[in-house]
């Protein structure tokens, strides 16, 4: 338990050496994101006008690109960190002082987490500025909405596992990783409600669906997700989310395997 | 070069028949395969510096690899040692610098990198802190302990990741090309300090390099492996006794050698021109030394005025060519006497 402690330590000094001494890479993270927001914001205004439908569907329209952004960041973190690591020679130094490279990623995956609510935070503002929108949410909400993200936020780093294994065996996937993104983003607008229920129990198996859907009833309905009728569903994203941890975990594991049989570590 | 180095003979670890193919991903591309290391069975004692050379290709790199657990083997078995010479059951703390890379953190410091490495390794922070200190200092980086990696030369940033290998005090170092593009003041320290880990420290160094003068200047034993195969070992100076040849070096003035040279053409020999004006060096290739004899009564008979005569000692590059070569003209033979092809 020291020892994990000392490594997530270890893992937040290092993420804030690299955010303080590159902030610009920062800032035109936080840019890009707030200008696509805007594009799609002002995008669908002009087609929509400013109607009362547009303004109902704001509140969801922002939670889903609110996690959209935790989306992409759980998936291509873990690609782009293996993709940089190899190619400097990082990663193998890493294999020989920490062998076990799957318990520091989940360390990784965390601290990437609290970096995103701070990142989520500085967006959530700028939004909020330009929308003038506020996300309803009351304090004894924000228990089961922490909770909501987190099962989310696992399930997508499960996801990424996948893809965090395909780029220790073939290192430069990051092409895939952009057409994700793409995947996911409509993945986070698709209407899943209005689908037939075949499609709704497929596209609920995927990351993300069914913790945008809890997250707009405590949102935008401000419904508590606690209430008998949500259980069922927090469950299923429970289990789903374990899912993905558990099988991303032990894919990645393999891939592990294979590349240390075929000497892929130190490859880029 | 080091022969003198007391050594203890309890083994740092042992390789037993250690094998490794790889296999292209393709399963029908199988036939591509491609074996690095073939049959490698070697044990190196504790405290010494043990060089592996070897041609592009050799299995050099793969070997250090799999020592280090970054490659799992075909077939074969790793075992590694305490200093009683006790079997460990798991690989010990190794710290590794492994070929073309820097293996550290380009964007951090370098006392950022150890501080990282020794945390993440589960190193007491007091350690990493004494251990820090004295390694920057050991390697004259002291100065440049808060500069970003990137902004280092190349040789800087080379003795950091040496720095960065031996934090935690491990008693196996596996040095990849250690000193591959350092000037020579950067690569005569880090020889300096591979002698001194060894001899006052008993550290276990094992190092893989094309640049034989630095294997013949901090190696105790010397490994040749060509093919994925480990040709020779020895230490350096039963290496050299092995390829003596009984050659000598006359240097003497033109006009003697014009008198001496109908005379001497009964004896295998080479002639250049000396560095000085109006002189010639003539190397010997005599067949025992009783030819040695009378090619000195030769020269005494002909009244030849000698500036300087030695005997030649071959080079570790002289010994590795030599090797090499017997090597490939082996496999050659052997291939075309099974009716083979020789690649």
């Amino acid at each position: 338990m020291t020892q994990l402690l000392r490594l997530l330590q270890a893992e937040f000094i290092r993420t804030l050496i690299l955010r303080w001494r590159y902030p610009l890479e920062l800032l035109t993270g936080l840019t890009v994101m707030y200008l696509i927001f805007l594009g799609l914001f002002l995008g669908a205004r002009s087609l929509v006008g400013e109607t009362t439908g547009f303004e109902l569907s704001l509140s969801g329209f922002i939670v889903s690109y609110l996690m959209w952004f935790f989306a992409i960041s759980a998936i291509s973190r873990l690609t782009y960190s293996i993709e940089v690591e190899s190619s400097q020679g990082v990663l193998e130094q890493i294999f020989l002082n920490y062998p076990r490279y799957l318990l520091l990623q989940y360390v990784r995956g965390f601290v990437d987490f609290i970096e995103g609510l701070v990142f989520i935070a500085a967006l959530l503002g700028l939004i909020i500025l330009t929308t003038h929108r506020m996300l309803t949410m009351d304090w004894a909400s924000a228990g089961p909405v922490a909770l909501v993200v987190i099962l989310t936020v696992v399930g997508l780093q499960g996801f990424g596992f996948f893809f965090g294994g395909l780029a220790l065996l073939f290192k430069r996937i990051g092409q895939v990783g952009g057409v994700l993104q793409f995947g996911f983003f409509l993945l986070a607008y698709l209407p899943v409600e209005r689908m037939s229920v075949v499609g709704q129990q497929l596209l609920y198996c995927l990351p993300l669906t069914q913790g945008i859907r809890l997250l707009k009833i405590a949102l935008v309905d401000g419904r508590p997700i606690f209430a008998s009728a949500n259980l069922g569903m927090l469950a299923g994203l429970a289990a789903n989310s374990a899912c993905y941890i558990l099988l991303g975990s032990a894919f990645f594991l393999l891939c592990e395997k294979k590349a240390k049989i075929d000497g892929r570590l130190g490859q880029y | 070069m080091s022969d003198s180095t007391v050594t203890t003979s309890a083994p740092a670890f042992e390789l037993s028949r250690l094998s490794k193919t790889f296999y292209p991903l393709i399963p029908w591309h199988r036939h591509r395969a491609v074996t690095a290391v073939s049959e490698l069975t070697l044990n190196v004692p504790r405290g010494i510096v043990f060089s592996l050379l070897g041609p592009n290709g050799a299995g050099k790199t793969t070997t250090i690899k799999l020592l280090a657990g970054l490659i799992l083997p075909t077939q074969g078995s790793i075992s590694f040692f305490d200093e009683k010479g006790r079997l460990l059951a798991r690989r010990p703390r190794i710290g590794a610098v492994l070929e073309g890379s820097r293996n550290v953190y380009w964007r951090l410091s370098p006392m950022e990198n150890l501080y990282y490495f020794g945390e993440i390794n589960g190193i007491p922070r007091s350690e990493i802190r004494r251990q820090a200190k004295e390694l920057l200092s050991m390697f004259d980086l002291a100065d440049k302990a808060n500069s970003s990696v990137q902004t280092l030369s190349r040789g800087m940033q080379q003795k950091v990741a040496i720095a960065l290998a031996l934090l935690g005090d491990p008693d196996l170092l596996l040095l990849d090309e250690p000193t591959l593009g350092l000037d020579v003041e950067s690569a005569r320290l880090i020889k300096r300090r591979l002698r001194h880990l060894v001899e006052e420290r008993g550290k276990t160094i094992v190092l893989t390099t094309h640049q034989m003068e630095l294997a013949a200047t901090v190696a105790d034993r010397i490994g040749i492996m060509q093919e994925g195969r480990l040709i020779a070992e020895d230490k350096l100076s039963n290496l050299i006794s092995f390829f003596r040849k009984q050659d000598y070096e006359v240097e003497m003035p033109r006009a003697s050698w014009k008198e001496v040279r109908p005379a001497a053409s009964a004896l295998s020999f080479d002639e250049e021109e000396c560095d000085e004006e109006d002189c010639v060096r003539v190397t010997f290739h005599l067949e025992d030394t009783n030819d040695f004899y009378r090619l000195m009564t030769h020269l005494k008979e002909q009244g030849a005025p000698l500036r300087s005569i030695r005997q030649v000692t071959p080079t570790l590059e002289d010994v590795f060519i030599e090797i090499t070569r017997r090597y490939r003209t082996n496999a050659t033979d052997t291939a075309q006497a099974q009716g083979g092809e020789v690649k």
